[in-house]
């Protein structure tokens, strides 16, 4: 059981290497990035950012406030048909590599 | 042991919440980048704010005051008589609040001479030695004007009246000095 629960940690490590060093990690990062774009996802969520920041006191905008309290809306807030895309592309390139 | 299929689902959707996290950081940092350095306003240009336009009794459509006179200085206390001096004014204010310039000493000088000659009694003090120097300061404004006068009269030989400047020769003892001056040069 052991030997197959480090295998299956190092088979994890060694797909993240192949999508890393293959390039595809990146190609689909800036995939993601222009969808989100298009749909206004950016503009949204930076729209939220400074409507928080202005909210708050200067002293109190810290990037670890931001971000826990921001995060949690972007994820909810991502369009559905983004993320499926996004997974199936991952999901086809895992399978093949797997 | 989870099956291989919902490995990877689990898998994609991890690096799917890590590509997503990048993301918001991204956003994250520029917008607070900017909050600290002051130019939040410049990205995001589209504020409805910055558009709206001011409709103020006297006020222009930016707001700002249509006033053009614009206080930049304080006004300071003045220790002796208690009013507020503007700084640009406060220093010839208390060369005559204290009585120590030229002018305000002459002034003085002047108001005591015009309440002797209306009052004579009045003017003659109880120390004889004030009333020798009264009379001495007199006596010498008397030898000044003479002199000044006498200067005057060679001067108006010497020069011809220009026209149109016949009125300088009727202005104060310094102004024409002054010109005398520069004549010299």
């Amino acid at each position: 059981m052991t030997d197959s629960r480090e295998s299956e940690a190092d088979f994890k490590d060694r797909l993240h290497a192949k999508l890393q060093n293959s390039g595809e990690l990146e190609k689909l990062k800036q995939t993601l990035r222009d969808r989100l774009q298009e749909c206004g996802w950016t503009d949204s969520m930076r729209k939220i950012c400074k409507d928080r920041v202005r909210a708050s006191n200067i002293d109190d905008v810290s990037i670890d406030n931001l971000v826990d309290e921001v995060t949690p809306i972007g994820r909810d807030q991502v369009p559905a048909d983004i993320k499926n895309e996004i997974l199936l592309k991952l999901r086809a390139f895992l399978d093949e590599e797997a | 042991m989870l099956s291989r299929t919902t490995w990877v689902n689990d898998e994609c959707k991890a690096i799917f919440d890590d590509m997503m996290f990048t993301e918001t950081l991204d956003i994250i940092f520029q917008v607070h980048r900017a909050s600290r350095k002051g130019y939040l306003s410049e990205l995001f240009p589209e504020d409805k704010e910055s558009k709206k336009i001011c409709t103020d009794l006297g006020r222009d459509v930016f707001g700002h005051c249509q006033n053009k006179v614009q206080k930049f200085s304080e006004d300071i206390d003045c220790p002796n008589c208690h009013r507020q001096i503007s700084t640009t004014r406060f220093a010839p204010h208390l060369e005559k609040c204290f009585g120590k310039g030229r002018t305000s000493s002459r002034i003085a000088s002047q108001k005591i001479s015009s309440a002797e000659f209306s009052f004579p009694s009045h003017g003659q003090t109880e120390c004889p030695e004030d009333d020798d120097w009264q009379e001495k300061k007199k006596r010498k404004r008397k030898k000044e004007s003479g002199s000044k006068k006498a200067k005057k009269k060679h001067i108006e030989s010497e020069k011809k009246v220009e026209p149109g400047r016949e009125h300088d020769y009727y202005q104060d003892d310094k102004s024409s000095k002054r010109k005398n001056l520069k004549k010299k040069r």
